[in-house]
């Protein structure tokens, strides 16, 4: 291996080995490939033609600050997005090539060759041609252009690379991972809003929009300092005739590179010598553990747990901690949360229609909304079970899966009615609250009463890899068939509760109200009794069943 | 479980006070993955405060024997009889009786080491209280010096060992079954540990370990089984396993055990280079 290009040449042949057996090696691995294709194959496509239609039929100016706009989102959520947990760049662990005797050089080169190779930086192509075609109007531009997106995404690419190198100590503590779910929640609500406030505009304020106030602003002069505005004022430049510009421009952009090349090989060169650079995780204390120390619980929850089988109160008890602390139970939360956030937002753009016909469905949409997603954790209830441990325990099973009903409910139906009953007092439709808030309550129990058979029949381990939340074993496909199915079950039987309760409150049907009430009810708990007695049964004959599917046999 | 004969193991020595009650029974179990038959009609009989070493190389069907022996895994053939009660029908009753302390522990990450040993103890039906009381003994025992607030997902493996052993004591198992225990805990740890297994075979527990660590195996275990390719090749005492190896008398029991999987010894010569 003397030659040097052979390890950056290897690097790239793993990761290419690495990506094309991760689309094959299994058939759901297949059909997930080309799920991946039918879906993300026309948005890609789908972006490189709106970008298309911007550059050719905006004025110039408005086109190239559209552009910049477009190329400086791109190039923040690359270094965003891997910071918490989602991986655009799905490239080898670059410490793992640390135990080789590789020059930095080398690592650097071979890095960022594969990371070009990423099915993300792929999906970025079609856009990125289209670009440069719009701007290959005479050999010069082109030469610009391509000079300029290529160093740009080189840029975009390394510096990603270089932010999850220098905060990797960080990134594997449990402690940021854990921090990671409440920015994902804060990313979301603020990319709704964004998305929100984008499609009032279109619809209704692009017409009489101030392109020039937007072109002129003095944001941009800033933004042009940054990389993707260098890039974008070089091509700019050219396309003006000012070639002068442009090379200035496109010097900036070099030294960008140069910059950001030259961090990275510092921080590459000081980790493979064993040095403690960048972003590390507090390290844990060790103290002796002398005291007894007990979660303090309220009198409420001490005196239910009192009268419970210990074995439900037990799981009762396990299942609320891994609310507080488990990311896969605060992912759900932080989903209701989310949802709670695009109501009042929505609600808020309604400028005060109070107590309209429009406000009331639309919180009978969210709330139907609220409940299916806690089917996320109701369908799968044995997904984040340590299931070795929890059955080889003679815990009768149907006290088990009370456990975590009971967990499932203390924590869901307050939070779903608190946050109906707010929405309906904040839209004046004080008569919604009740039926509301009993809807949530009921709603949950059919939900539990479908779950449990769903959780035995179909379980999956449930695996986090960083902010993704994915069935154990890659079964990708089959497994979002099965999670559709259950979904569309849980909904059938979730309407006759639905419309008992909600029929006669919107169709104003007064004497209907508490018959309906009273008929959900009974259909709810009817439903929940047999889904606990038949379920527990199943429970118990078939947990071999579910372990094997469950764990991977050894031997 | 009629087929079961006790032929496959060799007469208790002359010593030996009268045999006492069965407490492992496995008979003709097998086990078959795809094409590939990881257990072949396996026949086990282990006595009651026996401590029992079961060896074989990676691969031979330990762990899924011993996954069968603890209901976590159903036959395809065979019967398997834990302390009296059948596999088949009843192995809740199984579960009541006994601890597992797997290879790979599986516990529950987000909880510290005490929450998780208490849930344990609840889950075999002890009170809250008492499930609490016999954690802290459990851990002072293991000399846990964790911080009690630290969750398991932050464990070196060793801790994680000594948690999911204090899971496995909890509830006073009769039967014992443990996969690679010392693996990962530090030697002080293991010296306590091993004192106590010792004083719980003498009150009559019966254990069954399976280890890679001969010395371990040899010292402890009053007798011995080696598998290999899904079969039992060895059964017996180290004395009896030397006999039914042919090997000398010095012979110690890595040579016993390499005699008995037929296990060739890979010579260097071809790695002059090295």
């Amino acid at each position: 291996m003397d030659h040097p290009a052979i390890p950056v040449k290897l690097m790239v042949w793993l990761k290419l080995k690495l990506q094309l057996r991760g689309f094959s090696r299994s058939p759901a691995a297949i059909i997930s490939t080309i799920m991946l294709i039918i879906v993300f194959g026309p948005m890609s496509i789908g972006m490189a033609a709106g970008m298309w239609v911007a550059l050719t039929h905006l004025k110039p100016d408005f086109g190239l600050v559209f552009l910049e706009g477009v190329l400086s989102v791109v190039f923040v959520m690359w270094q965003i997005a891997p910071l918490i947990g989602f991986a655009l760049s799905d490239t080898y662990d670059v410490t793992r090539l640390f135990t080789y005797p590789l020059s930095y050089q080398q690592i650097l080169a071979g890095v960022t060759l594969s990371t070009l190779l990423d099915v993300s930086t792929l999906f970025l192509v079609p856009a990125l041609c289209v670009i440069w075609w719009s701007f290959s109007r005479s050999v010069m531009l082109a030469l610009v252009a391509a000079a300029a997106l290529l160093i740009l995404v080189v840029t975009m690419l390394l510096l990603s690379q270089t932010l999850v190198l220098f905060s990797a100590g960080a990134l594997r503590s449990r402690r940021y991972r854990d921090l990671a779910t409440l920015l994902v929640l804060l990313i979301s609500a603020s990319f709704y809003i964004l998305m929100h406030t984008l499609s009032d505009f279109l619809v209704t304020g692009i017409t009489h929009f101030d392109w020039n106030t937007i072109a002129h602003s003095a944001v941009w002069g800033v933004i042009d300092l940054l990389p993707p505005g260098a890039a974008v004022q070089a091509i700019g430049s050219a396309e003006r005739g000012n070639l002068l510009m442009a090379a200035i421009w496109l010097g900036l952009l070099c030294v960008y590179f140069a910059v950001i090349l030259r961090g990275a090989a510092w921080l590459i060169d000081e980790v493979y010598h064993g040095g403690e650079v960048g972003l590390q995780a507090a390290p844990a204390t060790a103290t002796p553990c002398t005291t007894v120390t007990t979660a303090r619980e309220s009198a409420f929850m001490a005196a239910l747990y009192r009268r419970l089988p210990v074995a439900t109160a037990a799981m009762m008890q396990k299942d609320l901690r891994y609310f507080y602390r488990n990311p896969y139970h605060r992912l759900i939360l932080a989903n209701m949360a989310y949802i709670a956030v695009v109501m009042l937002f929505a609600i808020h753009s309604f400028h005060g229609q109070s107590a309209s016909d429009f406000a009331g469905g639309f919180t009978l949409s969210m709330s139907f909304t609220m409940l299916l997603t806690q089917t996320t954790l109701i369908n799968n209830q044995l997904g984040m079970e340590a299931m070795v441990t929890l059955l080889l325990t003679p815990a009768r099973r149907v006290h088990v899966l009370l456990g975590k009903n009971l967990a499932i409910a203390v924590v869901f139906a307050p939070i779903g009615m608190v946050l109906l009953a707010g929405v309906c007092i904040f839209t004046k439709d004080y008569d919604l609250v009740l039926p509301m808030m009993l809807w949530q309550c009921l709603g949950l129990i059919t939900l539990l009463a479908v779950g449990n058979f769903i959780s035995i029949l179909s379980p999956y381990t449930v695996v986090l890899r960083g902010m993704r939340v994915s069935g154990a074993g890659n079964r990708g496909f089959l497994q979002f068939m099965i999670a559709i199915l259950s979904l569309a079950i849980s909904t059938l039987l979730l309407a006759p509760v639905g419309l008992m309760l909600m029929l006669p409150v919107f169709m104003h049907l007064d004497k209907w109200v508490i018959p309906g009430s009273l008929g959900s009810a009974i259909y709810a708990v009817v439903l929940y009794l047999l889904s606990i007695k038949y379920a527990g049964k199943l429970f118990q004959e078939r947990e071999q069943d579910i372990l094997a599917k469950m764990t991977r046999q050894k031997e | 479980m009629e087929n079961f004969t006790d032929t496959e193991t060799p007469p208790p020595p002359v010593e030996a006070p009268p045999p006492a009650a069965e407490s492992i029974v496995a008979a003709g179990i097998t086990k078959q993955f795809g094409k590939v038959i990881a257990v072949d009609h396996v026949n086990l009989l282990v006595r009651e405060g026996e401590f029992f070493g079961f060896l074989g190389p990676n691969g031979a069907g330990k762990s899924t024997t011993i996954r069968m022996l603890c209901g976590l895994l159903r036959p395809d053939a065979g019967g398997v009889r834990i302390a009296g009660f059948e596999a088949a029908t009843q192995l809740t009753d199984i579960k009541r009786v006994i601890g597992v302390l797997p290879d790979e522990p599986n516990l529950y990450d987000r909880l510290t080491g005490r929450e998780y040993v208490t849930f344990a103890g609840q889950m075999y039906g002890l009170s809250k209280e008492e499930a609490a009381k016999r954690t802290k003994d459990l851990l002072d025992l293991m000399q846990m010096t964790e911080d009690p607030k630290k969750l398991i997902v932050d464990y070196s493996l060793g801790t994680r060992k000594k948690v999911a052993l204090a899971a496995a004591l909890i509830h006073r198992p009769r039967v014992l079954f443990m996969d690679e225990p010392f693996n990962g805990i530090d030697p002080i740890s293991v010296r306590s540990l091993r004192d106590v297994l010792l004083q719980l075979t003498a009150r009559g527990v019966t254990i069954f370990i399976s280890s890679h660590v001969m010395e371990v195996i040899e010292k402890l275990c009053t007798r011995i089984a080696v598998i290999n390719r899904g079969q039992i090749v060895g059964v017996g005492t180290v004395e009896q396993l030397r006999a039914q190896s042919e090997s000398g008398i010095n012979s110690s029991l890595e040579d016993v055990f390499i005699k008995l999987v037929q296990g060739e010894i890979k010579s260097s010569e071809s790695l002059e280079w090295l």
